[in-house]
């Protein structure tokens, strides 16, 4: 749930077109946009405290009447949160579990390491690397 | 006796039109779009989402765009935006040392956990304004940096990156293993804390709705009070920066359809922890005590403030003399928030004619002698 609620909607488009099937649903809740109040703790460990709200889009719907997909992804697009959710429900089903997991989640999966590698690769130049000067004796 | 005056529609719609007209200037010039307000103006994108208190990027770059750039302007927008939508409920609270950390530099010990990671900064730059070519290609200065959203293409993989680090502990529980910090007892973590969007700040303010109202407050007037403090108007000693950390921290909500927390997404967020000593009191050992900052984005000029301030808001806690401004709750927590206080001095702009015509008869009956009627037409 995690990968979907961080990929790219056109990613997640282009993983559905790669099924080649017309997966039929109906929704409990339509892609609805509204605000999560998010919280921090004092000091990091204590009491928490409303730190501020963000824009988050959620959906739940049902395939086949049985299982449900829920999704609640960040921001305001009504179609991540809509494939989102239809692609938690495909991943709760074996006919299509294995399929999933093996295009679409792996390159979500790779995409998410690239990015976090190459975030390591530029703050890795940044850290500092101290020398002590010996004075005197 | 009151007579009512009506009038200024025309005038107010077309005053409407002109600033729209205004805010679009000159249209051989190319229209900025949200994107590029995201992308190149981000650090603004970073501060109106701190102070409208909404985390939407989009919606931060459309309200800078329409405010013309007047950040003031822009955070009344998000706030106003943020009243339409629907309150789904609340994260569960942010876990800040499993923060994909971008940047993190302290002030107190040379070697910690991780090591100083300067990150990106203004803090080593010339401060000069710079003439760059207006198109990419010639300035090989520029890197592009990986943005949240940013599609890489395959890097050639010249070396092996090093491991990210995934958890970066705190520079603070150094001093408090060593027991030179004494560390609160622990609130039991109820769910929720205080939310001032839902009941007004009445005074004495718990810490939560302190933190709340700091990180939602004005950078320019938390700064200013900050550094009043570090002049010697609250703070009677050099602070210490114990941590700053800037980085992306995962969302976690336990949505109630489910029953179990489900990650929603990350957002970036600034943390810092200030040390200031503090002398042998009569129940207390010498010690070092903190004050903490969180803020929405990058924006460490507020977190720092906003860390200085959760500590001497708190000085007074139990004589409750507000003995200098940035000491006082009461004034720090009453006129930080920038929409609050814009409304309040910029209403003087409406009509106050009657009230001033009260001024002016009482300005009369007070003189003896013939003063010559002036604008009462």
């Amino acid at each position: 749930m995690q990968l979907l609620a961080g990929a790219d909607t056109a990613d997640l488009k282009a993983g559905y077109e790669q099924l080649n099937e017309k997966i039929s649903y109906t929704y409990l809740v339509k892609p609805e946009t509204g605000i999560l109040m998010v919280q921090g703790r004092a000091d990091g460990t204590l009491a928490p405290f409303c730190l501020g709200e963000m824009t988050v889009t959620r959906c739940i719907l049902t395939v086949l009447d049985s299982i449900q997909g829920y999704a609640m992804v960040q921001g305001s697009d009504q179609e991540h949160a809509r494939l989102a959710a239809l692609f938690d429900a495909l991943l709760q089903m074996p006919a299509f579990h294995e399929k999933v997991m093996a295009t679409l989640m792996l390159a979500l999966k790779t995409k998410e390491q690239q990015k976090n590698q190459n975030l390591a690769r530029e703050i890795s130049d940044t850290t500092v690397e101290f020398f002590t000067l010996k004075r005197g004796e | 006796m009151y007579v009512a005056v009506k009038g200024g529609e025309r005038a107010v719609k077309n005053s409407q039109i002109l600033v729209a007209g205004k805010r679009r200037g000159d249209i051989n010039v190319p229209k900025i779009t949200p994107d590029q307000i995201k992308n190149q103006l981000g650090l603004g994108v970073d501060r109106v989402m701190a102070e409208g208190s909404l985390y939407d990027e989009h919606a931060a770059a459309m309200a800078i765009r329409q405010a013309q750039g007047d950040m003031t302007e822009a955070i009344f927008l998000v706030r106003a935006f943020r009243t339409t939508l629907k309150r789904f409920g609340n994260s569960i609270p942010v876990e800040t040392t499993r923060m994909a950390a971008f940047r993190r530099v302290s002030g107190i010990f040379k070697d910690i956990p991780g090591g100083q990671i300067l990150g990106p900064t203004y803090d080593y730059t010339h401060r000069l304004i710079e003439s760059c070519p207006e198109d990419d290609t010639q300035d090989t200065r520029e890197r592009p940096l990986e943005t949240e959203n940013g599609m890489s293409d395959p890097a050639p993989a010249s070396h092996d990156a090093p491991p990210f680090p995934g958890e970066l502990p705190r520079v603070i529980d150094i001093l408090q293993t060593r027991g030179l910090m004494q560390k609160d007892p622990a609130i039991p973590p109820n769910d929720d804390g205080e939310d001032l969007t839902r009941q007004p700040l009445t005074f004495p303010a718990s810490r939560s709705l302190r933190l709340q109202a700091l990180a939602r407050g004005d950078e320019g007037f938390l700064l200013g009070s900050a550094y009043s403090l570090q002049r010697g108007f609250g703070l009677d000693r050099h602070p210490f920066l114990g941590e700053l950390k800037i980085g992306y921290a995962a969302v976690w909500y336990t949505p109630p359809e489910l029953g179990f927390k489900i990650n929603i997404g990350r957002i970036k967020l600034t943390e810092c922890f200030m040390v200031n000593r503090q002398d042998d009191a009569p129940k207390k050992a010498a010690g070092f005590e903190t004050g903490y900052g969180l803020v929405f984005g990058q924006n460490e000029r507020k977190a720092m403030a906003m860390s200085l301030l959760d500590r001497s808001l708190r000085t007074n806690e139990n004589t409750g003399k507000a003995d200098y401004p940035a000491r006082d709750p009461e004034f720090v927590l009453s006129h930080c928030d920038n929409v609050e206080s814009s409304g309040f001095v910029q209403h003087l702009k409406l009509p106050h004619y009657v009230d001033f015509q009260s001024e002016l008869v009482f300005i009369r009956s007070r003189r003896k002698d013939h003063v010559p009627d002036e604008g009462d037409r």
